[in-house]
């Protein structure tokens, strides 16, 4: 029972390294492309926040590397929930201007605790950009906690 | 001979679960690879890219000093495995940043010959923001490549003069509806442009 625990766990790093190999990543960062070039291109994530043990969450803070240097820009809009976005934001928009090195958008955060917050990637003219999207869920006191992304739409 | 047939079961057990994660793990890989071997398929340009010396300019007085900081980092990010980290080293060159003409010539033309497409898509709107000679004809070349990314930036490139609005009246005709598209957009400024400036 033993070795084959032992046999498991083996396995486990043998596999967990080659899909490292192959670029698959379970951090919060969605890495995309516009692979249609089209101006109107429009990708569409659902990240879910949930209590992964660190405690509820309360907001969601995401930011967007355009990392393609061309005339088109990369941006990001988060929304979530239709009632009360006069005094709690219900969607937030940050766009990265500056695609020729590696900083990222202006952060932004949407305050609307747990449950699956929709965030649409989409650029300021046609090409084939790249981009990465880095994406937390966070408790009130900026513990991180569960985030999980769902690709829905990739044009 | 209980303790043996254990040990038959559990490597078989471990074997299967190893090769169904492996079926998995290559699926996964063939799919990321289908793009890269997409960009390889028709590169016919690629080769002609090849043939083409490129000859760069100073873009102000700052680009003569020394710079060697900057070239030796972008020189290892350009001779990385890591495609990101060559479109990054690329993406530097599309700024007016003060690097010595010499060292932007070996790097572009490194660029351009890149088996990755999206590294030489990169290459082409580099060349385009600085002052090199022959990036008419390499824009020219790279509006005939295989690679929609690659056409979409040297479409995105041209400028204005009548070799390049010839140019972009010919990417209208193009099969892919993102390059008609921008040649559109592109047209359109132009003509706008020129309205305003006819008006003034």
């Amino acid at each position: 029972m033993k070795m084959l625990f032992k046999k498991n766990v083996f396995i486990t790093i043998l596999n967990g390294l080659l899909l490292g190999y192959c670029g698959l990543s379970f951090a919060h960062n969605q890495s995309g492309s516009f692979t249609t070039g089209l101006v109107s291109a429009v990708d569409y994530y659902v990240v879910s926040c949930s209590d992964d043990g660190n405690g509820a969450p309360a907001y969601l803070e995401a930011q967007v590397k355009d990392m393609t240097a061309n005339s088109a820009k990369v941006n990001i809009l988060v929304q979530k929930g239709t009632t009360g976005c006069s005094t709690k934001a219900c969607a937030q928009f940050s766009i990265d201007t500056i695609d020729s090195d590696t900083g990222y958008s202006p952060l932004i955060k949407l305050s609307q605790a747990s449950g699956s917050y929709n965030l649409y990637v989409s650029h300021t003219g046609s090409g084939t950009d790249s981009y990465d999207v880095s994406v937390h869920c966070k408790t009130a006191t900026n513990l991180h906690t569960g985030t999980a992304v769902s690709a829905k739409q990739q044009q | 001979m209980f303790q043996l047939k254990k040990r038959v079961i559990d490597t078989k057990i471990i074997f299967t679960r190893f090769a169904y994660l492996s079926l998995l793990t290559a699926s996964y890989c063939a799919l990321a690879d289908g793009n890269e071997n997409l960009n390889t398929k028709n590169n016919f340009v690629y080769d002609s890219l090849k043939s083409i010396q490129i000859q760069c300019f100073s873009l102000n007085e700052d680009s003569g000093n020394n710079h060697s900081n900057d070239t030796t980092d972008l020189k290892k990010m350009l001779s990385s495995q890591n495609t990101e980290d060559r479109i990054h080293a690329l993406s530097q060159l599309a700024t007016d940043s003060p690097i010595d003409s010499g060292f932007v010539q070996e790097i572009l033309q490194q660029g351009l010959t890149d088996q990755d497409a999206r590294v030489r898509a990169q290459a082409i709107y580099a060349l385009s923001k600085q002052n090199c000679n022959n990036a008419d004809l390499i824009l020219q070349q790279a509006l005939q490549d295989g690679d929609l990314s690659v056409r979409m930036m040297a479409l995105d490139s041209l400028g204005s003069n009548t070799d390049e609005i010839n140019l972009l009246k010919h990417a209208l005709e193009d099969e892919e509806q993102a390059i008609r598209e921008l040649a559109q957009v592109k047209l359109a400024t132009i003509s706008a442009q020129n309205n305003n400036n006819s008006k003034q």
